[in-house]
C-alpha cells in the first residue's frame, strides 16, 4: 500500500523559503547577469580590461585593453582588433562594433620587430549610477607558422 | 676578353628583378599546370579568353575559414561562375604544413560548399611565381592572360566584411571582374593582402 507522509512544519517552511526565492519582488530593478572577468587567457595569450577612476555622468572616457602575446606568438597587427558590446553594459559605445586604438606597444624578448604587449584604448561614455563595460574582444595574434583570430568575453564595472 | 663574365653576371643581375616581377599587373600571367584533388591537371592557358580569378587558399588558416563561412568569399566564386569567370583556388602549403594535403581541402570544399577546383602547389613554384604571400591572396586575370588585380579580397582585414578601413566595405577582386567585365579599366589593381602566411616548405 502506499501512503504519502505528512508533511511537516520544517518541509512546508522551506518550500515557502524557496517559493519566495522564486518569486521576483515587485517594484525592483531586474538585477543584471554577472559580468565576465576582467581578465582571460589562454596559451597563446592573456588579455586584460581596465576602467580609468573617475568616472563623471556624459563626459566621454577610456577603457583600457591591454593584450599580451606569449609562447611564442606576437599580436597581429593587421588585425582589426575591436570590442563588440553586448547588453551587459551600462556605458554608451559609439556603435556595436568599437574599433580599438593602438596606445604603447612592447617589442618580444629577443624578436625586436613583433609585437608581445600592446596597449589599446576602448572609448565610451558613462551615464548615471554604475558603470558597467561588458563585452567580447576581437584580436589576433600570430607564430611564424600560424595565426589565431580570437574573441573573448571581458567586463569591468565602476561605481559612480 | 674579361668583358664576357662581367657581361654574362649583369644579364643575371637583370635577370632576377625581371623574374620576380613576372606577375605584376598588366603582365602577363604566368602559366601553370596543376592538379586538382582529384589528379586531374588544370593549366591556366586553357582558360585564355575568360577571365580568371586565382585565389590562394589554406583550410587551416582562420581567415580563410572567416572568409568562406561569413565573409566575402561565401559566395564571390559561385556568382563569378554565373558570369562566366574561371575560378580556381590554390594550395601553396608545403606537405605537413597547416592546411595542406588533399584530405583537408575536399573536407573545406565540401564543408562550404566550393563548386570550384582546388589545385595543389605543394612545391610553392606557382605561388612564388606570383609572389602570394597570403591566404586569402586574390589575383585576377583578364581574357588575353595579363594580370589585373593582385591583392585582398576586401577591405576588411577580419576576413568578416565587419571592420571595412573607411567605413565602407570594398570587395576589390569583385569590383575587378566587375570592371573587366564592363571593358573599364581596372579601378583598384593592387591591394595589400592580408590573413595567413603562405606554407611554403621554405
Amino acid at each position: 500500500m502506499n501512503t504519502l507522509s505528512p508533511v511537516t512544519a520544517p518541509t512546508r517552511l522551506l518550500g515557502l523559503a524557496l517559493l519566495l526565492l522564486a518569486t521576483p519582488a515587485r517594484g525592483l530593478e531586474p538585477v543584471p547577469a554577472s559580468l565576465p572577468p576582467s581578465h582571460q587567457e589562454a596559451t597563446a595569450w592573456a588579455v586584460t580590461l581596465g576602467l580609468p577612476t573617475p568616472l563623471r555622468a556624459g563626459v566621454a572616457a577610456t577603457a583600457i585593453v591591454q593584450l599580451i602575446a606569449r609562447a611564442g606568438h606576437h599580436i597581429n597587427l593587421e588585425y582589426p582588433v575591436a570590442f563588440r558590446p553586448d547588453d551587459r553594459s551600462t556605458v554608451t559605445f559609439g556603435g556595436p562594433r568599437v574599433p580599438l586604438a593602438a596606445g604603447a606597444s612592447t617589442p618580444c624578448p629577443g624578436r625586436a620587430a613583433e609585437i608581445c604587449q600592446q596597449t589599446l584604448a576602448l572609448p565610451f561614455t558613462p551615464g548615471a549610477g554604475l558603470r558597467r563595460v561588458s563585452g567580447t574582444v576581437l584580436f589576433s595574434v600570430c607564430t611564424a607558422e600560424r595565426c589565431l583570430i580570437e574573441r573573448t568575453a571581458l567586463g569591468a564595472e565602476a561605481s559612480p | 676578353m674579361t668583358i664576357r663574365p662581367l657581361a654574362a653576371c649583369l644579364v643575371l643581375l637583370t635577370a632576377a628583378p625581371l623574374a620576380a616581377t613576372a606577375a605584376e599587373v598588366g603582365q602577363p600571367a604566368p602559366d601553370f599546370t596543376l592538379s586538382d584533388l582529384d589528379g586531374k591537371p588544370v593549366r591556366l592557358a586553357d582558360f585564355k579568353g575568360k577571365i580568371v580569378v586565382l585565389e590562394w587558399f589554406n583550410p587551416g588558416c582562420p581567415y580563410v575559414v572567416a572568409a568562406h563561412t561569413k565573409g566575402s568569399l561565401v559566395d564571390a566564386a559561385a556568382k563569378a561562375s554565373k558570369q562566366g569567370v574561371i575560378w580556381l583556388a590554390i594550395n601553396s602549403g608545403a606537405p605537413g604544413k597547416q592546411g595542406a594535403g588533399a584530405e583537408l581541402n575536399r573536407k573545406a570544399r565540401a564543408d562550404w560548399k566550393i563548386g570550384h577546383p582546388v589545385l595543389l602547389d605543394e612545391a610553392g613554384t606557382v605561388g612564388k611565381a606570383y609572389g602570394a604571400t597570403n591566404t586569402p591572396h586574390l589575383f585576377v586575370i583578364d581574357a588575353a592572360g595579363k594580370l589585373a588585380y593582385r591583392g585582398a579580397v576586401d577591405n576588411s582585414p577580419d576576413g568578416e566584411r565587419a571592420s571595412p578601413q573607411g567605413g565602407t566595405l570594398v570587395e576589390y577582386a569583385a569590383a575587378a571582374v566587375d570592371d573587366l567585365r564592363a571593358g573599364r579599366p581596372v579601378k583598384v589593381s593592387s591591394t595589400k593582402a592580408y590573413g595567413c602566411g603562405v606554407k611554403y616548405a621554405q
